[in-house]
């Protein structure tokens, strides 16, 4: 496969990261624009952890994914009370203080002769742990993918579960939901915590893989990106962002078909698109309608 | 020290002016339709790029006097012709329907007015015509900008305007019903599509004018103009309290004071991180905004009748 | 004034109106009354043209009202009071009451015509400033009422207009839509309340199942015991 490949597949796995967990939020009726922070504490996190206290790789990512949640819960606690509007200008806040104080901080250390760790806003390099263990591009590739795979298979595990039907229910019809004996706002704060974990998982990958980041990389555009996958996939099942992702960055801006102008034609592709389909590519009543077709047959066999 | 305070608040209150405009124009957007119009910073953005366009084309050609009202009459079109551009395409199809999609076909459609806007003019810095060739004048210790005497006087022209157009004529009416309940504009036959379209237009123009004023005192123009400009309308509009006209004016006064204390205080590192902490902290603690909490509450009502 | 022929209205899988035609004077209240789910408001709803009937014919002096919108509809005189009393409640009193002048043109013309109505509504003057938030149930009917008459309507389509209010209120509400004929509008009153609306409606009909099953004068309805066993009495439970 060729470097470029490569490079576009993993990509493609770790920008998932950050939409599933824009979707996540999605589903439970938040709308967030502040994702990129905790992909973005991730990533600094499972760097800190290997590079400056020489964690293992499993470690550093568990240590990038555990920074996410706590995050995430934290900023869910805090908005527990917010619903819609509010809490998606909250959350997009509270991920901009992220950024512009990563962008003040500074935590080096000399290792190898040469200062290492976050170093303000001239990022933080030298996040070499999964290269010198022996990751190749292909098979952290493949860890990538690997990773995201079991994330969306506990997601679609979740979803067709009674907690996971609960928190779609507490989306769509909140006072309904607490009527049921949901508690909505606990729901709300555990979600939140969740969606904050896949995000920061996917970040330390992201820190592993580029071996460099700076806050600017995890500024509003990733965010309001991350949530734009999901709705453009579909809000029916946790293959939407995949597949909202695959349509940007796999076939757009892969294919330079329209190098120059590709956001002029993805914009306008996507603005009809959403007339045509509000909820998506994939929304609940296509999924309805995929399930039907593949389990009819099983009944009659 | 009494001078520098002074001084701080002069400079606060006259970017703060500019970020007032910025607020009410969202805010307006925000009350006709309940949709957050992510495209509201590119379409601003674009105003500006016109402008800039016609210093580079036409900038030796014109006396300085009538390029700088050109470029003001282009910037404020611009962005306006870009509002109806957006609301044509992203809220209009989708009013009644989708929130979620309304806002990220906005979102959508910023970036393609971005990518248009840096194809016209794909320099990242690009000077933008100013009217004053004075830098400032003393006035005993206190230092005044003629920008800054420009912004304030234009801002307080704009607000007057606005509040007679809201207050007192039947389209203002209209618009006030509508932001306030559909249901109630349906009954009394307004018609909801015309009346948004319309006010979504007003909104894009006072934006417009908001932007002019911080690209006069900028005297430049760069791509971080759409995003700019959309967290400074953002912040005025939710610290005043979301869908509250006078409320947009305030935070947007408090804003301008705010950074500009921030940066006197901390430097210009922690000015940004004060205006998203200020908002953060605001949001939790009092999220109906710092002067009025109108919206909110009837918010929590809607969702509390369901 | 109005006129419907056989009018359907679906509403999602059911057909909400099945076939109604009815034709409505200037100068009367005509009660349409009928249990819950009757079709009453869907056919309100119709002739306000908010939902598109699929079948039938409305007609509002003489005008075909199919291809124009609500807000059109609204500016020819026919005004419609929905369920639920929508007010603008952060708005005063006095907005919402010139808000209901909308149709009129120029703002000078509800101001002049807030001047000519406000007398019948003492209630309401004394809180002309206030928000209309901190009005009582029954005084957002009156505001309502009051809204609609600032249209000078032809046609006045009033949907539920004593639901949740005490019968005190409820007596006065029905009472104060009494007094509107002699202004020369056309008053379709839809109630669940049935008893209530014969005691002041000219002419009545009755609605099941999206279809007119009985329909006459007021008091013939009033006095005729199988209905009121049938359907009035279902209709008075709630």
């Amino acid at each position: 496969m060729s470097d470029f490949a490569v490079g576009l597949i993993s990509n493609i796995g770790m920008i998932t990261f950050v939409a599933l967990s824009a979707y996540l939020l999605l589903v439970s009726g938040s709308i967030s624009f502040g994702q990129q922070a905790y992909f973005g504490l991730g990533a600094y996190a499972a760097g800190i952890a290997t590079t400056l206290w020489d964690w293992p790789l499993a470690l550093g990512l568990a240590f990038g994914a555990l920074t996410g949640a706590l995050g995430g819960g934290l900023v869910g606690a805090l908005t527990r009370r917010l619903h819609g509007l509010y809490f998606a200008i909250a959350t997009l806040a509270f991920a901009e203080m992220t950024r512009l104080a990563l962008d003040l901080w500074r935590y080096q250390r000399p290792i190898g002769g040469e200062l290492v760790g976050p170093d303000g806003p001239n990022g933080f390099a030298g996040i070499r742990r999964a290269f010198t263990d022996g990751w190749e591009p292909l098979s952290f590739m493949i860890l990538i993918w690997v990773l995201l795979a079991g994330t969306m298979l506990v997601l679609i595990l979740f979803e067709r579960s009674r907690s996971g039907a609960a928190l779609r229910g507490a989306g769509e019809d909140p006072v309904l939901a607490r009527a049921l004996g949901t508690d909505v706002a606990r729901l709300r704060v555990n979600t939140a915590a969740a969606a904050g974990a896949i995000a920061g998982l996917g970040g330390g990958l992201y820190a592993h893989l580029n071996t460099y980041i700076e806050p600017r990389l995890f500024d509003v555009m990733l965010g309001v990106h991350a949530l734009a996958y999901g709705i453009i996939g579909g809000l029916g099942t946790a293959f939407g962002p995949l597949i909202g992702v695959l349509i940007d960055i796999g076939i757009l801006e892969s294919s330079r078909l329209f190098q120059g102008w590709r956001m002029v034609v993805f914009g306008g592709l996507v603005a009809l698109l959403l007339i045509w389909r509000p909820r998506g590519l994939l929304d609940e009543a296509t999924v309805r309608r995929l399930r039907r077709l593949f389990t009819t047959p099983a009944r009659h066999a | 020290m009494i001078v520098d305070i002074v001084q701080t608040l002069l400079n606060g209150l006259a970017a703060g002016a500019a970020y007032a405009l910025l607020g009410v124009g969202f805010t307006m957007m925000f009350g006709v339709m309940r949709r957050l119009n992510l495209s509201y910073g590119a379409t601003l953005m674009f105003g500006g790029y016109l402008g800039a366009l016609l210093a580079s084309r036409a900038g030796g050609a014109l006396p300085d006097a009538a390029l700088v009202l050109l470029a003001a009459a282009v910037t404020v079109a611009g962005a306006t012709l870009a509002g109806l551009y957006v609301e044509r395409l992203c809220f209009a199809p989708l009013r009644g329907r989708s929130g979620v999609a309304a806002m990220v076909s906005s979102f959508a459609v910023w970036m393609q007015i971005e990518e248009f806007s840096t194809w016209l003019l794909p320099l990242h810095t690009n000077p933008y015509p100013a009217p004053f060739n004075v830098a400032s004048w003393q006035l005993g210790a206190l230092t005044l900008r003629p920008e800054h005497l420009l912004t304030l006087l234009v801002a307080v022209l704009v607000a007057i305007l606005l509040h007679r157009l809201l207050r007192a004529s039947r389209f203002g009416l209209a618009v006030r019903t509508l932001s306030d309940s559909p249901a109630a504009a349906q009954a009394v036959g307004i018609d909801a599509g015309r009346t948004t379209l319309l006010a979504f237009l007003a909104a894009s123009t006072v934006g417009g004018i908001g932007a002019w004023l911080v690209l006069v005192a900028d005297q430049q123009v760069t791509p971080m103009f759409g995003m700019w400009s959309m967290a400074k309308g953002l912040i005025a509009m939710m610290l005043g309290g979301l869908g509250s006209i006078p409320g947009a004016v305030a935070g947007g006064l408090l804003l301008g004071v705010l950074e500009a204390s921030g940066q006197a205080l901390f430097g210009p590192q922690i000015r940004e991180l004060i205006a998203w902490g200020a908002l953060f902290l605001v949001l939790v603690l009092r999220p109906g905004g710092l002067f009025g909490r109108a919206a909110f509450d009837l918010d929590i009502a809607a969702h509390q009748r369901l | 004034m109005l006129e419907l022929h056989d009018v359907r209205v679906r509403h999602g899988p059911t057909l909400a109106v099945d076939g109604v035609s009815l034709d409505l004077h200037a100068g009367e209240v005509l009660a349409l009354v009928g249990p819950n789910g009757a079709g009453k408001s869907s056919l309100a709803r119709a002739i306000a043209g908010t939902h598109r009937p699929i079948q039938g014919v409305i007609r509002l002096a003489g005008e075909d009202l199919s291809r124009l919108g609500p807000a059109e509809i609204a500016a020819r005189g026919l005004t419609h009071l929905p369920e639920g009393r929508p007010l603008a409640l952060t708005l005063s009193v006095r907005d919402n009451l010139l808000s209901g002048g909308h149709v009129l043109g120029a703002l000078f013309r509800a101001q002049e015509r807030l001047v000519r109505i406000l007398p019948s509504f003492p209630q309401l003057a004394a809180k002309l400033e206030q928000p209309a938030a901190d009005l009582s149930g029954g005084e957002r009917q009156w505001l309502v009422v009051a809204r609609a008459l600032m249209a000078q309507p032809k046609v006045l389509v009033i949907d539920e207009p004593t639901l949740g209010l005490g019968p005190r209120a409820a007596g006065q509400t029905l009472e104060t839509i009494a007094g509107l004929r002699k202004d020369g509008a056309a008053i379709l009153l839809i109630e669940q309340n049935a008893a209530m609306a014969l005691a002041i409606a000219d002419r009545a009909a009755v609605m099941v199942r999206g279809r007119i099953v009985a329909a006459g004068s007021a008091e013939a309805l009033r006095n005729d015991p199988a209905l009121a066993r049938g359907y009035l009495g279902a209709g008075s439970e709630r």
